[in-house]
């Protein structure tokens, strides 16, 4: 399935190192429009001023965790349609209940290779 | 009439005598509190608490904090070498050749990380493991029971509701493939 990498996404960590790595796995993938926020409110910001086809979030954050984000951006009904993929080292299976509950539209645990993330980007954009 | 006095005549001088035995045996209960806490006296001191306060403890944080200092370090500077690699120009092969082995030899120097951050990671471990061992021996000795369950601080509160449990010990996390299985059975 070929990927729509004019697509805007937005990667939301609070590790500067992380981010740096996805947006250069997502820059080899092919996208171009990268935008950063380093916790949840910070990207629920963002994500009002501009729309997104992606968000890859990390989890646990402060102040707002990834998780808390997930469930503002499916309760708002004008970002709830934005696919969601958490990608963090949380990986025990009550994680992973929770957020699907939450809505999450896939899930990569941490550490991930960029094989695994292009299969989930494809899997939730296509 | 004569059985009654005798009784009374027993209980007088029987109450003396128990009077005497309860208070032998609140002397004894009392030595062995007085060597309970001579004891617990000692086995405190030997907790070092100041020690620990004052340098075994910031050392592990600021150990803690050159850990972290270290890695972040290490991954920008095998990031940027690759980005350099990525972005370089190969139409000049000799030039790009000389590059690339410019930019591995730096990799393999950022690499060089894991053995400090392997001997700060002992020395916190270290650490720990004293003041664990220190901690046992006196609650071994207090029993745990007499210690009442904490209630959860905010911060607890606040990790356990969204489940921030954090990088998991390989026994309790799932792989990936197992994750799309669970997902999977939800959709």
């Amino acid at each position: 399935m070929a990927l729509d990498c004019t697509t805007p996404v937005l990667i939301v960590d609070d590790y500067k190192t992380m981010l740096r790595i996805i947006r250069n796995l997502l820059a080899q993938i092919g996208f171009a429009d990268i935008d950063e926020a380093s916790d949840g409110s910070e990207a629920l910001g963002k994500m009002r001023e501009k729309r997104y086809g992606l968000v890859i979030s990390d989890w646990n954050m402060e102040p707002m965790t990834g998780i808390e984000l997930l469930r503002e951006v499916r309760s708002d009904e004008n970002l709830n349609r934005t696919p969601f993929i958490m990608v963090t080292a949380e990986s025990k299976a009550e994680n992973v209940i929770m957020a699907k509950k939450a809505g999450v539209s896939n899930y990569i645990v941490k550490p991930f290779t960029a094989d695994t993330l292009k299969a989930k980007i494809e899997a939730v954009t296509g | 009439m004569a059985a009654a006095s005798t009784s009374k005549k027993s209980q007088a001088s029987a109450g003396p005598a128990a009077a005497m035995s309860e208070a032998m045996q609140v002397v004894e209960e009392l030595r062995r509190f007085a060597e309970e806490i001579s004891g617990m006296r000692a086995e405190i001191a030997q907790l070092k608490a100041s020690e620990l306060a004052t340098e075994r403890l910031p050392a592990a944080g600021r150990q803690l904090g050159q850990i972290t200092e270290t890695t972040e370090a290490a991954a920008n500077a095998i990031m940027e070498a690759v980005e350099e690699m990525l972005q370089a120009d190969a139409a000049d092969s000799a030039a790009y050749k000389a590059l690339v082995s410019n930019k591995a030899m730096a990799i393999f120097e950022a690499c060089a990380f894991q053995d400090v951050t392997g001997q700060l990671i002992k020395r916190v471990s270290e650490t720990i493991f004293q003041i664990e061992s220190r901690i046992t021996r006196i609650a071994d000795r207090i029993e745990t029971t007499a210690f009442p369950e904490m209630p959860l601080t905010t911060r607890q509160q606040r990790e356990r509701e969204l489940l921030l449990n954090g990088p998991q010990a390989k026994a309790e996390a799932i792989a990936q493939d197992e994750i799309d299985a669970l997902l999977a059975d939800f959709n």
